[in-house]
């Protein structure tokens, strides 16, 4: 299977008053064609960082390593043409907060047809009705009377439903969508993430799903990679991850959310506060707050590696594989 | 669309109060009378603005000549209703040219940022320190007196204005995620600034265009006053406070006086509506 988006090895720093922090550290992974991939991780892991390189989004002053290839094409090399194409038609981006993300003086609209006419060389007509049926598939209601609407007319719900025909609209063959749901109220979330999943499985899309709800990526993506400090800590089939984490920090995040079969009196925490990248100290990034912490880790930063179609960044999965799939809950309460 | 748009944020909505107040309100409602009266000044006008009449010199305000006569006897009423617009047509070019070069420069500033912004920043501060009407006298001094001369020279000095106050706003609305959006769906940096930028930040571009409309006229007046600007016979407020002003000494103060209250009234409703406008959008965020 050749790799429609590949990212090797990449590390991002940004200027902070003076210096080049490291926001992004040695992360690789691979979506193919039509395969879902989530991103998992706490807020200032690195998860929109990384979309926003993908995007070529990132600050000014920004210096990155390693590569990104799109269809075997380095997008840190496209030039001003080449990349607006690629934003244009290759890949689509749905974001967190719909509201913001839309011009607030332009009707919807507006704001489906202005890429379609630009970036398809559609008619007005021709892209007003196109905008009308894609709203049909997402099943909103009268999609000609919103098109005539403003963004603060819609709901968060509607509006983040009109985003997702809007980067449908131009079949795009990558969808990033960084945490399409966490802006919306709950009776919607699982509305919206069904569409997007059922309108995503439909056309055969690639997408790279960025959400720190690990059962959600389970449900919607193929594999998994979750990030800790700027890198990724554990990648692998999704459905594994969930049963059997390799890394303490999945593990962890795994035992930590409140689960509808088992009563507990209290839901067991990561002791600690998550890290950004630049404070990551030379040992492995997540010694301070793993309960199965020994001399070994804070000396010596782990790489990432195979084990058994997993890739983990822990000097001691192999051992702790039998422990991380049982109950640990003591041990963290302990170490917390 | 965009009047649409502008009229809602200016607060024509049903059931809300509307933005301006009442002072707002009246102001812009004279600036439209003004406006109307300038277009259909020779319809209005009750006599020959330029009908020299010297039995009828310097009469008071009455039945026969309204707010009076000159000393050529010609009636004011005309003279101030006719004069009214080469009197609203300089500021109305100074104030296009300056917003439109000024925003051009500012959203550009704003777009590319880093050095460049810095550079341009420091370029229009110096430009700022350079009086608006010492470059008019010099620009009549080399293309000779008339209406053009100073309305380009003055442009060039309010452009810094219209540039500082766009610029800071423009840096804001950049960073809006919805730039941000438009960029990700690949339209190039001209058309997000031309079509999304440029048409969001244009409430604070009429506002500060509404202000500097009322110095530009003053300006004007002062360069007509001079003998700079409009020519005699051409009825001009300003060059009618500068030929009326010896009128005063003998006791015929009309001309200066109803000339000078046209560009009183005038300039302190652009005042008015200007602050208006900027507060309403300043509120409104």
């Amino acid at each position: 299977m050749t790799a429609l988006l590949e990212i090797e090895g990449l590390s991002v720093t940004l200027p902070v008053t003076g210096e080049q922090r490291q926001v992004i550290h040695d992360v690789s992974l691979t979506i193919g064609p039509g395969q879902a991939h989530g991103l998992v991780g706490e807020s200032g892991s690195g998860k929109s960082m990384t979309a926003r390189a993908i995007m070529r989004l990132l600050p000014p002053g920004a210096q990155v390593q390693g590569a990104i290839r799109f269809d075997g094409n380095d997008v840190m090399a496209l030039n001003r043409g080449a990349l607006r194409r690629y934003r244009g038609s290759d890949v689509a981006m749905i974001f967190q907060d719909p509201r913001s993300h839309t011009n607030p003086v332009r009707t919807i609209g507006d704001f489906m047809t202005e890429a379609l006419c630009r970036n398809r060389g559609m008619s007005k007509r021709a892209a007003l009705q196109r905008a009308v049926d894609l709203l049909d598939e997402v099943f909103v209601d009268d999609p000609e009377r919103r098109l005539r609407q403003y963004p603060h007319e819609l709901s968060g719900g509607l509006l983040q439903r009109v985003m997702i025909s809007a980067a449908l609209a131009v079949e795009p063959r990558l969808i990033i969508a960084d945490e399409p749901t966490t802006a919306l109220d709950v009776t919607n979330q699982a509305e919206v993430m069904a569409i997007l999943d059922e309108q995503r499985r439909e056309r055969g899309l690639a997408m790279l799903f960025i959400t720190h709800d690990l059962d959600l990526a389970a449900a919607v993506c193929d594999r998994t990679s979750v990030m800790y400090a700027g890198s990724v800590v554990e990648a692998q089939a999704a459905e594994r991850l969930h049963e059997s984490p390799r890394h303490p920090y999945s593990a962890a995040l795994s035992k930590a959310r409140p689960s509808i079969d088992a009563s507990v009196e209290r839901l067991p925490a990561v002791g600690g506060r998550p890290l950004s990248a630049f404070e990551a100290p030379s040992g492995c990034a997540f010694a301070d707050r793993c309960p199965f912490c020994q001399q070994r880790c804070i000396d010596e930063a782990p790489a990432l590696r195979e084990l058994e179609q997993a890739m983990v960044r822990c000097h001691f999965a192999e051992e702790l594989k039998e422990t991380l799939a049982g109950d640990f809950e003591e041990t963290m309460r302990e170490h917390a | 669309m965009s009047t649409l748009i502008l009229s809602r944020r200016l607060g024509f909505r049903k059931g809300s109060a509307p933005g301006l107040g009442v002072l707002g309100w009246s102001s812009a409602a004279f600036l439209g009378l003004v406006a109307l009266t300038a277009v259909f000044a020779p319809l209005i006008a009750p006599q020959d603005p330029l009908q020299i009449n010297l039995a009828d010199a310097h009469f008071a305000p009455g039945s026969e000549y309204l707010l009076g006569s000159d000393s050529n006897g010609r009636d004011i009423l005309s003279r101030v209703i006719v004069g009214s617009r080469t009197s609203l047509l300089g500021p109305l070019a100074v104030v296009a040219i300056a917003a439109a070069l000024g925003s051009t420069i500012a959203i550009g500033s704003a777009w590319i940022g880093g050095k460049f912004d810095q550079v341009v920043v420091r370029v229009v501060d110096a430009w700022f320190s350079f009086p608006g009407i010492l470059l008019a006298i010099l620009a009549v001094a080399v293309f000779g007196p008339g209406l053009v001369a100073p309305v380009i020279a003055l442009a060039i000095s309010y452009i810094p204005y219209s540039a500082r106050v766009t610029r800071s706003a423009a840096i804001r609305e950049r960073e809006l995620p919805y730039i941000e959006a438009l960029q990700v769906q690949g339209f190039s940096a001209w058309r997000i600034c031309s079509r999304h930028l440029l048409p969001n930040l244009t409430p604070l571009i009429v506002a500060q265009a509404t202000v500097a409309f009322g110095y530009a006229m003053v300006d004007l007046a002062a360069i007509s006053f001079l003998g700079l600007g409009v020519q005699p016979p051409t009825p001009d407020w300003g060059l009618m406070v500068s030929q009326g002003k010896n009128g005063i000494l003998q006791g015929y103060p009309q001309e200066a006086l109803f000339a000078g209250l046209a560009i009183v009234l005038t300039v302190l409703s652009f005042n008015i509506l200007g602050d208006r406008i900027s507060r309403f959008y300043q509120e409104r965020g």
